[in-house]
C-alpha cells in the first residue's frame, strides 16, 4: 500500500528560523515518530501536515492528492485527526466533546452518540460520559481526548506531544492504551515527542530532527542506539563522546580506535561508518571496578584511573572517571557508600566493545577530512 | 452545531429594528411643537392636544425647551410650530421671516418670589425695579434661570430697567428648568422670578412667598407661531397652520380658561386669542 | 423626610396600581434600549471577533478606539446623532429626529464601542489555543466562529448586559434625539427628570425603582453567569 502522507520540499520558516525537510511519508498502518528537542520545529511541522499552517515551499500529498485550499481542503482535513499539544475540551459534558467532531462533519446526533459512546468505553472513560469537561483530573482529560480525536475514525492520526506535562505513571498508562488502539484499529499515526524514551513504545519509525533538519531516521533501535554524529548522540542523552584520533579495521564487524588523550587503543565491535569521528557510551554501559583482575583487564577495554566527581542522579550516582578521557559511569547508591567510589579513589573502567559505538560526522563522511586509517 | 438557531435569533433582531424604524418613518401628519417647560410642566398640553389630535388626524410632537431654544430651533426649521413668551426675540423671527404667523394666545405675569424672612424687604413693593434694586442693594442671593428662557430674558429687562447690572456673588444662575429653579431658590432661601403658573403648580412643595406680582411690568404673553413653510421646505405647514387655528379658536381658549381652576382655585393662564401685546400692556391683573 | 416617606408610598401605590403611563414607558424603555443593544451586537460583536481573531495593521488604532468609546459620554452621542438627524442636516430627509429610532441609533452608538471591547476581550480570553483546537476538530470557518461564540458565551453575554445597562440607564443622549416626547420618546430616565422638574415627587420615585430593578436585575443576571463561568 502507499503512502498516507507524503510531504515533498518542505520549508517551513518563523522569522529567522527555519526547518526544511526534503521527504517525509508514512506508509498506511505504519507509526512514525518525529522526534526532536524543543524548538526544533515538531509542532510547526505537524501544523503543515493537519493542513492548519502553509509551508514557505514545498506540498503535502494527503492520500497522494496535494492539500488544497477551500472546500477542499476542509474535506481532507476531516480525514484526519490532530490531537494538540496542549489540548482542551469545550465547555459542556464528556459526551459533548467526543460527539462533536463528528457533528461538525454531519453526523446524527443519534448515530454521533452511539460511536461517541462506543471509542469512550475503548479509552476507558465511559464512566465520564455525563461529567462536566471541567471537573476531570488531567489523565481524565487526555482520555477524553483521545476518544475526541479517534472518534471520527480517521485514516491519519497526529499527536502533538500528547502525554507531555503528566505524572510518569499516568502517562506509562496512557502510552500503553494508546499503544493497544493504533494495533487495534491499525491507524496510521504520526505523532512527535522530545521524549527519546517514548519513542521505541510506539514507532514502527523515527524521524529525528536537529537544527532545522532531518539528522537522521530509521528504525527506532538504531536511531537511537546508534546515533549518526555527535549532536544527535548529545541530544539522544549518550553521556559519554569521545573524539576519535585514529583508527582502524580489523575486519568488516571490528576494528579498533584511538581516542584524543589516550594512547592505549580501545576495540570496538558491531557495524563501522566510513570515516568515524567520534565514539559514543551511554554511562549506564560503564563498568566500574576497583580490581577487575588481570585476566581480565588484558582481555578488554579496562582502563586504570581515578574518580574525580561522584554526583548524584536519578536513582543512583554519576561518577566522573579520569583516565586520559573523561568517562562517565553509573553506579548504585552501595558503591558509593562502602567508599569504593568515592572522589580520588583509583579504579577501573570497563568500556564495553559492543557497546562502544562509532559515528561519523555527516559532513565528514564525504572524506574532506584525512584521518589516516 | 446549531448554526440556524443563531441565524434565526440575528434575523429576529433585524426585524425587531426594521419594525421599530418603519413605525417611526410617518412624518408627514407629525407637528413638532416647540415650547416652554411653563406651559408643558404643568400639564396644559395633555389637555388641549388630544383634542388636537381628534379633529384634525394629526400628531403633534411636544419638545419642551426654553423660550430661547424654541426660538433657535425655529429659525433653522427643525420645528413647525413654537409657542413662547419672550416677545422681543419673537419679533425678530417674525421680522426675518422664519415665521409667518404670530399670535397671542394667552398670558399670565411673572412674579419676584423670596423667601418670608424677607432680607432684601420686598414686601408690598408694587415696582419691580424697586425691588430689584433693594434686593441688589442688600446682597440678597437672587437665583437667575440663565438659559435664555422667556423668563430669563423678561428677568433681564428688568435689570435693565432697574439701572441694575446683576454681578457679584450673591447673583446666582440654575441654568436648569422653571420647576427646578424655583426648588433650589427655595433650598437656598434666594429671591426669583417665576411665571406665576408654575409657581401656583409646586407652591405646597416651596418655602418662597409671592412678593411682588401683576402690574404691565410683569406680564407674561405667550404666542403661538407658525415657522415659515415657504421658506423651510421639511417644514410642515399645513399641520403648523392647523395647529395655530386650533389653539385660537374658542374651544381652546375655552380648556385654557378652565385650565387648573380646579387644583389651583385660579386658571394658570388667561386666553389671549384676538389681543394684542399694547391691549394687554395697559390692562393687567 | 415626609416627602421621602410619603412619596415612596405612594410610588409603591402607583406601581401596584398598574399605573397605565409607567408600564408603557418601561415597555418602551425595554423595547428602545433592547433594541439598540440589538443593534450595538449585530455591529459590536462582529467587530469584536474581527480586532480579537485577526490581526490587521490598524487593529491597535481600532483597538483604542473601542476602549475610549467605552467612555463615550452620552450627551457627546446625543450631540452629534442630533447634528446628523436635523432636519437640515446630512440625514435629515429621513425625518428621524424626535422618533424612537434616532433613540435606538444614539444608543446603539453609546454600547457598540462596549460590546465590540468586552466582547473582544473575552474572545481573546479564549487564546489563540482554543481557536486552533477548534479548528483541529476538523470546524469549518462558520462552524468555528459559531464555537468559539459558544466557548466565550459568558462573557459575550455579559458584554451585551453591559451594553444594555449603559443604555437603559443613560438620560442625555435619549433626552436630546428623543425629545422626551410623551406617549412617543419618553422613556424611563427622561421621565424621572421630567417628573422632578415639575414636583410629582412620587411618580419620579416610581420610575427610579423600576430603573433599580431593571439595574439590579442586569447586574443579578451578570453576576449569575459569571459564577456559572467560575464554576465550570
Amino acid at each position: 500500500m502507499g503512502d498516507v502522507l507524503q510531504a515533498r520540499d518542505l520549508e517551513i520558516r518563523h522569522g529567522t528560523w527555519k526547518l526544511s525537510v526534503p521527504l517525509l511519508s508514512v506508509r498506511r498502518g505504519e507509526v512514525l515518530a518525529v522526534l526532536g528537542p524543543n524548538g526544533a520545529g515538531k509542532t510547526s511541522l505537524l501544523m503543515v501536515l493537519a493542513g492548519l499552517r502553509q509551508p514557505a515551499a514545498g506540498t503535502v500529498l494527503f492520500d497522494g492528492v496535494p492539500l488544497g485550499g477551500g472546500r477542499h481542503l476542509l474535506e481532507q482535513r476531516r480525514r484526519m485527526a490532530l490531537v494538540l499539544q496542549d489540548g482542551c475540551l469545550l465547555q459542556g459534558t464528556v459526551l459533548h466533546n467526543v460527539v462533536l467532531p463528528l457533528r461538525l462533519r454531519g453526523v446524527p446526533w443519534r448515530e454521533a452518540r452511539e460511536r461517541a459512546r462506543r471509542w469512550l468505553d475503548r479509552v476507558g472513560a465511559l464512566h465520564l460520559e455525563q461529567r462536566a469537561a471541567g471537573g476531570l483530573s488531567r489523565g481524565e482529560v487526555q482520555r477524553v481526548i483521545l476518544a475526541r480525536a479517534l472518534v471520527s475514525e480517521p485514516e491519519l492520526l497526529l499527536l502533538d506531544e500528547p502525554f507531555s506535562g503528566l505524572d510518569r505513571p499516568i502517562r506509562q498508562e496512557l502510552l500503553r492504551s494508546l499503544r493497544a488502539l493504533l494495533e487495534l484499529t491499525g491507524i496510521t499515526c504520526i505523532f512527535v515527542t522530545h521524549d527519546f524514551a517514548e519513542v521505541p513504545m510506539l514507532a514502527d519509525r523515527v524521524v529525528c530532527l536537529l537544527d532545522g533538519r532531518v539528522a537522521d531516521e530509521g528504525s527506532p533501535w538504531r536511531v537511537l542506539r546508534r546515533p549518526r554524529n555527535p549532536a544527535l548522540a548529545q541530544f539522544l542523552g549518550i553521556e559519554n563522546v569521545w573524539p576519535v584520533v585514529r583508527w582502524e579495521r580489523t575486519n568488516h564487524r571490528a576494528g579498533r580506535v584511538w581516542l584524543e588523550g589516550m594512547k592505549q587503543a580501545l576495540k570496538v565491535q558491531g557495524e563501522l561508518p566510513r570515516w568515524p569521528t567520534h565514539a559514543c557510551l551511554p554511562a549506564d554501559e560503564v563498568e566500574l571496578s576497583p580490581d577487575p583482575g588481570r585476566d581480565r583487564v588484558a582481555s578488554a577495554n579496562w582502563l586504570p584511573g581515578r574518580v574525580t566527581g561522584v554526583y548524584p542522579a536519578g536513582e543512583g550516582f554519576c561518577v566522573e572517571v579520569s583516565c586520559g578521557i573523561r568517562v562517565l559511569g553509573r553506579v548504585g547508591r552501595r558503591a558509593v557508600a562502602n567508599g569504593s567510589c568515592r572522589e580520588g579513589a583509583e579504579v577501573w573502567v570497563h568500556l564495553p566493545a559492543d557497546a562502544l559505538v562509532l559515528v561519523g560526522d555527516t559532513e565528514g563522511s564525504g572524506g574532506a577530512r584525512t584521518r589516516a586509517p | 452545531m446549531n448554526i440556524t438557531r443563531s441565524r434565526q435569533l440575528e434575523l429576529l433582531a433585524l426585524l425587531f429594528v426594521l419594525v421599530v424604524l418603519g413605525a417611526a418613518c410617518r412624518t408627514q401628519d407629525e407637528v413638532l411643537l416647540a415650547t416652554t417647560t411653563s406651559v408643558h410642566d404643568a400639564g396644559l398640553l395633555d389637555e388641549l392636544l388630544p383634542r388636537f389630535e381628534a379633529r384634525t388626524g394629526y400628531r403633534v410632537k411636544p419638545l419642551v425647551v426654553g423660550s430661547g431654544q424654541a426660538l433657535a430651533l425655529a429659525a433653522r426649521g427643525e420645528v413647525d410650530v413654537v409657542i413662547t413668551h419672550s416677545p422681543q426675540d419673537e419679533r425678530r423671527l417674525l421680522e426675518e421671516g422664519v415665521v409667518v404667523e404670530r399670535h397671542l394666545v394667552m398670558y399670565n405675569h411673572f412674579v419676584l418670589l423670596g423667601p418670608p424672612e424677607d432680607p432684601a424687604g420686598v414686601r408690598g413693593l408694587s415696582d419691580p425695579r424697586e425691588a430689584f434694586r433693594r434686593i441688589a442693594a442688600a446682597g440678597a442671593i437672587f437665583l437667575s434661570r440663565g438659559d435664555s428662557s422667556g423668563t430669563h430674558v423678561k428677568e433681564m429687562e428688568l435689570w435693565k430697567a432697574a439701572g441694575v447690572s446683576p454681578a457679584g456673588a450673591w447673583y446666582q444662575e440654575s441654568g436648569t428648568g422653571m420647576g427646578e429653579t424655583l426648588r433650589i431658590a427655595s433650598e437656598k432661601g434666594a429671591y426669583t422670578l417665576a411665571d406665576w403658573g408654575t409657581f401656583l403648580a409646586l407652591r405646597h412643595q416651596l418655602r418662597l412667598e409671592p412678593f411682588v406680582r401683576g402690574g404691565s411690568m410683569l406680564v407674561n404673553p405667550y404666542h403661538v407661531m407658525a415657522v415659515n413653510g415657504a421658506r423651510f421646505s421639511r417644514v410642515n405647514a399645513e399641520g403648523a397652520a392647523a395647529l395655530v387655528q386650533f389653539l385660537l379658536s374658542e374651544q381652546a381658549q375655552a380648556v385654557i380658561a378652565r385650565f387648573g381652576t380646579r387644583q389651583y382655585g385660579e386658571p394658570l393662564f388667561i386666553p389671549a386669542a384676538g389681543l394684542t401685546e399694547e391691549e394687554l400692556s395697559g390692562g393687567g391683573r | 423626610m415626609r416627602i421621602l416617606v410619603q412619596g415612596c408610598r405612594q410610588a409603591l401605590s402607583l406601581l401596584l396600581a398598574g399605573d397605565p403611563e409607567i408600564w408603557e414607558i418601561t415597555c418602551r424603555t425595554v423595547a428602545v434600549s433592547g433594541s439598540a443593544t440589538a443593534l450595538s451586537v449585530l455591529v459590536g460583536l462582529p467587530l469584536g471577533f474581527m480586532l480579537a481573531m485577526r490581526p490587521f495593521r490598524a487593529r491597535p488604532l481600532v483597538v483604542s478606539w473601542a476602549n475610549a468609546g467605552m467612555g463615550l459620554p452620552p450627551v457627546v452621542v446625543g450631540l452629534w446623532v442630533s447634528l446628523m438627524l436635523w432636519r437640515y442636516g446630512p440625514l435629515g430627509r429621513l425625518g428621524l429626529l424626535y422618533t424612537p429610532v434616532a433613540m435606538v441609533l444614539a444608543q446603539a452608538v453609546i454600547a457598540t464601542p462596549l460590546v465590540a471591547a468586552l466582547s473582544m476581550a473575552g474572545l481573546q480570553q479564549l487564546g489563540e489555543r482554543v481557536k486552533l483546537q477548534i479548528m483541529a476538530l476538523g470546524a469549518s470557518p462558520v462552524q468555528a466562529v459559531w464555537l468559539m461564540v459558544r466557548e466565550a458565551r459568558y462573557s459575550l453575554l455579559a458584554a451585551v448586559m453591559a451594553g444594555f445597562g449603559a443604555v437603559v440607564s443613560e438620560v442625555g443622549a435619549s433626552m436630546m434625539v428623543g425629545g422626551n416626547i410623551r406617549g412617543h420618546t419618553r422613556v424611563l430616565t427622561t421621565a424621572t427628570v421630567l417628573e422632578v422638574s415639575k414636583g410629582n415627587f412620587e411618580v419620579a420615585i416610581a420610575l427610579s425603582f423600576i430603573l433599580l430593578v431593571l439595574a439590579w436585575g442586569i447586574t443579578f443576571l451578570l453576576t449569575v453567569l459569571q459564577q456559572r463561568n467560575y464554576r465550570r
